[in-house]
């Protein structure tokens, strides 16, 4: 895109200066006054030549637009890089200008990246600014405005570029106190990782295979078929756990500050268990900022917790409906999936969400910003624990 | 030394797997370095097809193993029966002894198991109740995993991924290539149909002639500054092991024989970096949760690398 920038204040863009310079030569050409005439074509030459300088300074000037991190943490650098090219012998005057907006804001808010330079003949500069991710969130970085004119700066032509970038601010991580997740089993489901040493569950027999242990010997089933039969073992159990953010309990107690540390706490979660090779998803009301589903089935694969981390990074607090219908209908809850489940407050909706997942048999932690007064019945219910947020996040005196 | 043999392997290969020359130009390499490979990519690609053509076409024996979480340890390597009418034991050779063993799957089975096939990758022999078997020569693992879904699954780790020479990967055919396949496939399965170009002790003896293959001064050094260069990225936690140079240096070696040159060019070094190195390399978990790969960061270091500049 190109066009030409009409808020310049530059002297010579007005027209009336323009016409003043033109009275002036007329005056000077009546009264036959040498020296102002000279002076008068003198001013209106430059300007003529600035003005067709201005014309070309576009052509054979080359952008090239780089972000050194796309996906940053709070509190992370990164670097914006333009490198411009003038492949022609006319120097021009530039000013670069990069919008910033954050697009979990609305209406979306932002900064302007500005420097400014100029570029003799084939000459190539490049501009950097060092930026700092302060808030979680997606910014949109560019178009790239490109404004350049003659060496004086008396007129100048713009360029926008196509080009721009998505950078994802993923929530902080958060150190996070030992925790034991919700459980279905009075003993909790086996986490033996081979099934060979999980003498739990007997998928089956097979023939004996030379070198097993004794012990794993089916000694009924080998009489049974006059041969030796060994056990086979089932493949040992995965554990699962699907987060659960009720969004609409945030906004309706306009709890931003605790959405974003309840966020912290969901971010870090999912990826102490990742690491822990558990399957986690995440299910949430909230809408995104760009386009995209807010939630992800549980799964475990390399992709999966940034993938969790990037969809709460564009999460905002702008719900879509009820939690309950999004895991009715938006997310099926498998069998063996247990739940954390983070809300504002511990009000009517965590009853509602606590007697759903009663319904379904799963195990759910509540883990909500303020808690409310229980009724007496519901806290001696072992399945369903509600804890402040605050409980699992380590706090910065305990980590001094 | 003749290494027009290879490219009749590449060819032969080629008229049943569709415009995947470098893929098959890299199993060759693992084939003539004497090395293993791991194909990382998704079910359908034609994993099992590449590895059956490539068997067929030296003329090798094949087998395939499914692995899977019940696997033993013994039904790879193989175990000893009781025969009751000599009253002895009889040694009952598993999938493992053969030239060309694809192992599918391979993380889906349980480490135990999936020691015992990377110890025989290593030791080209077999130790089963205390008496060892070697395996035939070549000897040629092609493993496969899925990178989609972990789940159920026992990841290979960092020590056992270094065994293979290299990782590859497939990929999606192209628009044109993918009708080709339709065509070719459209009648017969032109694997039935495909004759064997080589017999396996040619490729012994290529292999052996592949150590001839020279590498000047420059060329080593420039390996070294890559695997070095890997040790001292900040985004990366493990950088690759002097494993890492010799694997390279053997493929390289490897794949300049099969373009029929009798010394490596830097070119081939360049070419071989990612699918030499990049299993090697361990990222630091902020690099991972943003997404990123060993292979970005390994194409960073190739590129500010100084390539060395022709001598004489």
């Amino acid at each position: 895109m190109e066009g030409q920038e009409p808020g310049l204040p530059s002297l010579f863009i007005i027209p009336l200066v323009q016409l003043l310079v033109g009275v002036l030569l007329f005056i000077a050409l009546l009264n036959g006054q040498r020296d102002l005439i000279v002076l008068t074509l003198l001013v209106l030459g430059v300007f003529m030549g600035a003005r067709l300088w201005t014309q070309t300074s576009l052509s054979c000037l080359t952008t090239h637009f780089k972000v050194d991190k796309l996906k940053v943490f709070p509190g992370e650098k990164l670097k914006l890089k333009v490198t411009v090219e003038n492949a022609k012998l006319l120097p021009v005057w530039l000013e670069i200008r990069i919008p910033v907006r954050s697009l979990n804001q609305h209406p979306p808010r932002g900064d302007l990246l500005t420097k400014e330079g100029s570029l003799l003949w084939y000459q190539r500069i490049a501009f950097s600014w060092d930026l700092t991710a302060e808030r979680r969130g997606v910014y949109r970085i560019g178009p790239l405005h490109l404004f350049t004119g003659d060496l004086f700066a008396f007129f100048s032509k713009r360029k926008k570029t196509e080009e721009t970038f998505s950078m994802v601010v993923y929530p902080r991580l958060v150190p996070l106190k030992p925790f034991s997740l919700p459980r279905r089993d009075f003993f909790g489901v086996p986490r033996a990782k081979s099934p060979i040493q999980d003498p739990i569950y007997i998928l089956g027999t097979r023939d004996y295979q030379n070198g097993q242990p004794a012990k794993y010997i089916h000694w009924k089933a080998s009489a049974r078929h006059d041969r030796l039969q060994e056990k086979v073992f089932e493949s040992t159990h995965q554990e699962k756990v699907l987060l659960v953010v009720d969004v609409n309990s945030f906004l309706k107690h306009q709890a931003e500050e605790e959405f974003e540390r309840a966020l912290e706490i969901v971010a870090s979660l999912a990826v102490r268990l990742d690491q822990q090779g558990i399957a986690v998803g995440l299910a949430t009301n909230g809408s995104l900022a760009g386009e995209g589903v807010a939630s992800l089935p549980v799964a475990r694969n390399n992709s999966q917790s940034p993938a969790i981390l990037e969809l709460l990074a564009r999460l905002q607090m702008k719900p879509q409906g009820e939690i309950l219908d999004v895991l009715r209908h938006g997310l099926s809850l498998s069998w063996g999936v247990s739940c954390f489940y983070f809300s504002h407050h511990e009000d009517e909706s965590v009853q509602s969400a606590r007697e759903y997942f009663k319904r379904r048999r799963t195990p759910v932690t509540f883990l909500v910003s303020r808690p409310g007064v229980r009724p007496a019945e519901t806290r001696s219910e072992l399945l369903h624990e509600v804890y402040r947020t605050d409980d699992i996040r380590v706090q910065e005196t305990e980590r001094t | 030394m003749d290494f027009s043999l290879c490219r009749k392997i590449v060819e032969n290969v080629s008229c049943v797997i569709v415009g995947k020359e470098r893929s098959i130009e890299l199993l060759l390499v693992a084939l003539l370095a004497d090395g293993h490979v791991l194909i990382e990519d998704i079910p359908g690609l034609g994993k099992t097809l590449i590895a059956k053509s490539l068997a067929k076409s030296i003329g090798g024996s094949y087998r395939r193993v499914q692995f899977t979480p019940d696997l033993l340890p013994s039904d790879i390597t193989g175990f000893n029966v009781y025969n009751q009418q000599v009253g002895q034991f009889a040694f009952q050779p598993g999938p493992v002894m053969t030239n060309i063993l694809l192992a599918d799957e391979i993380n889906r089975t349980i480490p135990r198991t999936q020691s015992s096939l990377l110890e025989s990758m290593e030791e080209r022999q077999v130790t089963v109740d205390g008496k060892t078997y070697p395996l035939p020569h070549p000897f040629f693992v092609m493993a496969t995993q899925n990178p989609i879904e972990l789940e159920g699954t026992f990841p290979l780790p960092e020590a056992q991924l270094d065994r293979f020479l290299l990782k590859a990967r497939l990929g999606y055919p192209e628009k044109d290539e993918e009708i080709a396949i339709l065509g070719r496939f459209q009648e017969e399965d032109p694997l039935l149909t495909l004759e064997a170009v080589a017999h396996p002790q040619q490729i012994a003896d290529l292999q052996h002639q592949r150590k001839k293959v020279r590498l000047s001064p420059p060329v080593k050094e420039y390996i070294t500054n890559i695997v070095r260069a890997t040790r001292n990225t900040p985004s990366l936690r493990l950088g690759a092991s002097p494993r890492g140079s010799l694997g390279l240096m053997r493929a390289g070696q490897a794949l300049a024989a099969i373009r029929e040159r009798e010394y490596v060019l830097p070119d081939d070094i360049k070419f071989l970096a990612v699918p030499v190195l990049a299993h090697r390399l361990i990222l630091k978990e902020e690099e991972r949760l943003r997404g990123e790969t060993p292979e970005h960061f390994l194409e960073e270091i190739i590129r500010q690398v100084p390539v060395p500049a022709p001598t004489g």
